[in-house]
């Protein structure tokens, strides 16, 4: 498979401030990569470094074969841009600006279909100013894919969006890669990154603390399954403690937390039935990407 | 090319969607021709180059560093930044778009004043189009500077204005300079809209091309595009 992003030890300061600091990572032709961390970690100066947009102060940048800043102008007609940060003229309404950012491409897309696909129908004749969060975000994602290209940055794509949105906006987005796109995706949100990646950049000051498929971080973990309940009696953790698959048996406040393999729950509540314990809020939980990511970080995502 | 036509295309009609730039660019020349042409013992030839000088100072100076300013304040420009349009033409776009909405002014303004005052067409036609031009180019590469200057849209907007203000009033653009004490006549003549009405006034009264205004315009366009398009940051 063709490497489209390669990025090797990338460092990049702003004043005393190391915003990125040896960054190195590849993304294949039709991957969607993640690329997550705590806010201030260097996601973003990352992406745009390889959008062109900052000047890297070291280290060797190649998007689909082209240096962003020599080759910069070929390079931006061939991949789409969603900023974190960015707008349009109060005034501009959403078809103009559709037909606008389409005339700036050798090969558009249709924008038309756009706006049906991106939910925009309905406000096509709206003023950018008279959109609400979401529908900016939509008109954004929609602008970056309106040069047809061949590789999407989209930086907090559903940052702004409803529940439902969010959804279909993954959706769209898978779509868009089933149509060839290589998509790099900046995110907080570990639930997506999860649910969109084949592979995700875990980034932490700057550096990339891990790569790997979301599975494979969640395994590497080694943490296997969790229980958790609330007895409604008198416990006493030693019942459960040398049962087949049971690890560590600790105390969370008023619950109990159950840490195994293999048959954990079946084990569990057969010996809390043999000891008659009752018990409410009996959850299973598994790892999932987020716990990878506390671990690697060693903090909480703050939003 | 497309990409050039289609944005002045857009920014035009988003100008034409700013009641007050339209008030300003439009009308508020008019209404300044109504008031002024009505009066005996005023000649309306000599009042109207200021009033062109005073249309090209409004969108020079009033107008262009506020929309630049936004633009950079608000990611508009960074956004494009990151499409294949080369930033000299989203800044030429801007030039095309804002010399276009000069020109109407002016044609309206002229058009009300033969019609209703009896202007007569400029003696030297040729020079007073030369001088219009480069009082554009000169007063539009100033509000670049004010807008590559300024931190933020709130700020462009107040310097434009307040060079705006003193300068419309001390270099004959809409009171005649005969009118004004001799300190202010002074001090007036060496803002950078003074060559933009004598040049225009010459031109309307047959005393012909005035090499010096252009001078001065030409060495006003070379350094302010200069310093502007040095100092002017995307974002």
């Amino acid at each position: 498979m063709a490497t489209v992003v390669e990025v090797t030890d990338l460092r990049k300061r702003y004043g005393g401030t190391v915003a990125v600091d040896g960054v190195s990572l590849t993304v294949q032709a039709g991957e969607i990569v993640g690329i997550v961390g705590p806010n201030g970690a260097g996601k973003t100066t990352t992406v745009e470094m390889m959008e062109g947009l900052r000047r890297p102060d070291a280290g060797k940048v190649r998007v689909l074969g082209l240096d962003p800043r020599g080759q910069g102008a070929e390079l931006r007609q061939r991949i789409g841009v969603q900023l974190q940060q960015a707008a349009l003229p109060d005034r501009l309404k959403v078809w103009e600006a559709l037909d606008l950012y389409a005339s700036f491409y050798r090969r558009p897309a249709d924008w038309r279909r756009l706006l049906e696909e991106w939910g925009l129908d309905a406000k096509r004749d709206a003023a950018f100013a008279d959109l609400s969060g979401g529908q900016r975000q939509r008109l954004f994602i929609a602008l970056s894919l309106v040069g047809q290209p061949e590789v999407v940055f989209l930086d907090e794509l559903t940052t702004g969006l409803d529940p439902q949105a969010r959804r279909a906006t993954w959706e769209l987005v898978k779509q868009v890669r089933a149509e060839g796109a290589t998509v790099v995706l900046v995110t907080h949100f570990m639930e997506e990154a999860e649910l969109l990646c084949d592979r995700v950049a875990i980034v932490d000051r700057g550096r990339v603390v891990a790569l790997d498929t979301p599975s494979a971080l969640v395994r590497g973990l080694g943490a296997g399954q969790r229980l958790r309940f609330r007895p409604l009696g008198p416990f006493d953790p030693d019942r459960l403690r040398g049962l087949p698959g049971v690890g560590q048996v600790e105390r969370d406040g008023d619950q109990v937390v159950v840490a195994g393999a293999g048959p954990l729950l079946a084990t569990v509540a057969a010996a809390l039935a043999e000891g008659a314990v009752a018990v409410a809020d009996l959850r299973s939980e598994e790892a999932n990407l987020e716990d990878a990511f506390l671990a690697l970080t060693g903090r909480r995502q703050r939003d | 090319m497309r990409a050039f036509w289609k944005l002045a295309k857009a920014e035009f009609k988003l100008f034409t969607r700013e009641p007050l730039a339209i008030f300003f660019v439009l009308a508020f020349p008019l209404i300044l021709l109504w008031l002024n042409g009505s009066q005996l013992g005023n000649e309306v030839d000599e009042l109207v180059p200021g009033y062109v000088a005073l249309i090209l100072a409004t969108v020079g100076l009033t107008q262009l560093p506020g929309v630049l300013a936004t633009y950079r304040e608000r990611g508009i420009l960074r956004r494009l930044a990151t499409t294949p349009v080369p930033p000299a033409r989203v800044l030429g776009a801007q030039l095309v778009v804002h010399l276009v909405a000069s020109t109407i002014g002016v044609a309206l303004l002229l058009t009300a004043a033969a019609v209703l005052y009896g202007l007569r067409l400029p003696q030297a036609i040729a020079a007073a189009v030369l001088v219009y031009l480069a009082g554009a180019l000169a007063l539009y590469a100033l509000g670049f500077v004010l807008a590559a200057l300024a931190p933020n849209a709130r700020t462009a907007n107040a310097i434009g204005f307040v060079v705006y203000f003193p300068m419309i009033f001390l270099c004959g653009a809409v009171i005649p300079r005969e009118q004004l004490a001799a300190s202010m006549r002074r001090i007036g003549e060496v803002l950078p809209l003074a060559p933009v009405v004598t040049g225009l006034q010459d031109a309307w009264s047959g005393a012909g091309v005035n090499l010096a205004a252009l001078a001065a315009l030409a060495a006003l366009i070379a350094v302010a595009s200069a310093v502007g398009i040095r100092l002017f940051r995307w974002e």
